[in-house]
């Protein structure tokens, strides 16, 4: 493969309410993949935290790099305001540098929660469904990491119970977590409460302000969480380790 | 040990391989923790080669005898490749082993049957010694081929007997049938895999290990099992035939790095939704001849 051309083993797929892009089947040698979407809010409330984030990301990336199950996984970044931004689709972890692949995020605008978290999902669902046609096993995790209400979303809350109900019931992953995660959530956390119920979150941790330690303690749980959900692969389970944040 | 995809001089062949081994249900009958007995080996170096083994159950830790085997087998391929015939491989290969546990020395068993599959560059051709029972399906431009290796004993004269007399001896004891070997291969096209009666039976000598060469400019897969491959059976022991099982492990969707690890785990996925579970240890590998890939191939168990 040319490493210099990283865009020549992605792909994009259309389809559904939203586009996304992912690793070309050709590159994906082994038999089972964990998939993990990452999507971080970075809406003008989160002024000043920008730095942060990145680094949060940067510092994600590179636990997983460390994990035994590395080479198994691949992980899509989504950024969000009111509009969604694809970093990256589903990419190998050996594909991904977190130095050059990361901007320096510069919080702005409004919220779409809703359709980042649909966004997401569909892709997790949309991607499984195609590497299960050719015969790879997956399970996934999305980890959606917000601070407010949402103020801009297309779709409407509805659409996202349907999806789930729809797509898990064709059981192509094996398992699927779905984490929610609350910053600054002094103002909205009973909302975030009340979305994870109706977007049907697996869990929702709520981590108070966006200090760096409690960014810190974010990277640390995403990447714990992808880990652990990698390692039950194959054992048609969800991640059995407990998922502390 | 690592290796890259072999492309053979004068053509842009290429040949990847890919492996798999799994337990059998029957020891969650039985009601016991016991190690799977079947073992493979795949890699490119010193040549392209499969080494497929299958331990014998009452064996004393037989299961550990299958994996010293095929490693030894590997050596022994190192050593003696393009001037070799399956009897003096196979001695070879457990002489080797047995260095081994005499080492160890708590009375490991070597009792295991030996597949070995190895690309030839000079003959452009592919080896495929069958030491014990075993499977071997191909496809070429002829169509599909078959070689299904059984004993009328169900007691397969593992190379490890040959190298002591006192086991043969007690071998034919226990088996005096002189012409156990069952060899049954397709004649000619086998188009539908229904079709028994393409296929012919011969029968041979306790101690003969059959030794197939295949052009490997007209072959498109190689691939080699355990018997486990027969013992796919649903809840009245209904089993499905070899050649229809080799036919679906080697559906190929997808023939990116581990092709044979998905397609034996969808198809074990697929059969057991059918109601069939496979009831015995299996083991299976297999070469993939293409014309142009940019596989990467790695020596793995």
């Amino acid at each position: 493969m040319d490493e210099g051309n990283l865009d020549a083993v992605m792909e994009q797929f259309s389809g559904g309410s939203f586009g996304f892009s992912g690793t070309t089947l050709d590159q994906l040698k082994a038999t089972k993949y964990t998939l993990a979407v990452i999507c971080v809010d970075y809406s003008s409330s989160l002024t000043g935290f920008g730095g942060e984030l990145t680094l949060m990301l940067q510092n994600i990336i590179k636990a997983l790099k460390d994990d035994p199950n590395a080479n198994n996984m691949l992980v899509r970044v989504i950024l969000f305001n009111h509009d969604l931004q694809e970093l990256h689709g589903f990419k190998l972890l050996k594909h991904i540098d977190e130095n050059q692949d990361y901007p320096i995020i510069r919080p702005t605008g409004a919220t779409a929660l809703i359709d980042v978290t649909y966004s997401g999902l569909e892709s997790l669902f949309h991607y499984a469904d195609t590497l299960d046609q050719n015969e790879y096993d997956t399970n996934g995790i999305i980890a959606v990491v917000t601070d407010g209400d949402d103020t801009a979303s297309g779709m409407s809350m509805g659409e996202i119970p349907k999806l789930l109900d729809r797509e898990l019931k064709k059981e192509k992953m094996e398992s699927i977590n779905r984490f929610l995660i609350g910053m600054n959530t002094q103002v909205c956390g009973s909302y975030l409460t009340m979305f994870q119920q109706d977007a049907q979150f697996t869990q929702y941790i709520d981590m108070g302000d966006a200090s760096p330690d409690n960014i810190k303690k974010i990277c640390l749980g995403i990447s714990s969480s992808i880990s652990s959900q990698s390692q039950a692969l194959g054992t048609g389970q969800a991640s059995a380790a407990p998922t502390t944040f | 040990m690592r290796g890259s995809p072999s492309v053979p001089p004068g053509g842009e062949m290429i040949i990847t391989n890919d492996g798999i081994y799994l337990q059998g249900n029957k020891s969650v009958i039985a009601n016991k923790v016991k190690e799977c007995e079947d073992y493979v080996l795949y890699g490119q170096e010193p040549v392209p080669y499969l080494i497929v083994c299958d331990g014998c159950g009452s064996s004393f830790r037989s299961a550990l005898g299958a994996r010293l085997l095929a490693h030894a087998a590997l050596k022994t391929l190192t050593q003696f490749q393009f001037r070799i015939d399956p009897h003096t491989f196979a001695n070879e290969a457990v002489k080797r082993a047995k260095f081994s546990t005499e080492l160890i020395g708590d009375g490991i068993s070597l009792d295991a049957t030996l597949l070995l599959a190895y690309y030839s560059a000079h003959e452009r051709a592919f080896h495929i010694f069958v030491c014990g029972d075993g499977y071997v399906q191909w496809k070429d431009s002829r169509g599909l081929g078959f070689l299904d290796v059984s004993y009328t004993t169900n007691a397969p004269y593992y190379p490890s007997y040959s190298i002591d007399p006192r086991s043969t001896e007690k071998y034919l004891l226990d088996f005096p049938d002189t012409e156990s070997v069952r060899t049954r291969v397709s004649a000619g096209q086998v188009k539908f895999l229904s079709a028994k009666m393409q296929a012919e039976t011969y029968a041979h000598a306790f101690n003969y290990y059959p030794q197939i060469k295949i052009d490997a400019d007209s072959c498109k897969y190689i691939l080699l099992s355990t018997d486990g491959i027969s013992q796919f059976r649903n809840s009245t022991l209904k089993t499905h035939s070899v050649e229809w099982i080799g036919d679906k492990f080697t559906a190929f969707k997808n023939t990116s790095g581990e092709f044979l690890k998905r397609r034996v785990n969808r198809a074990k996925k697929e059969l057991l939704k059918d109601g069939y579970d496979h009831y015995d240890d299996l083991g299976v590998a297999c070469f993939l001849i293409t014309e142009e890939s940019n596989e990467e191939s790695v020596c793995r168990e």
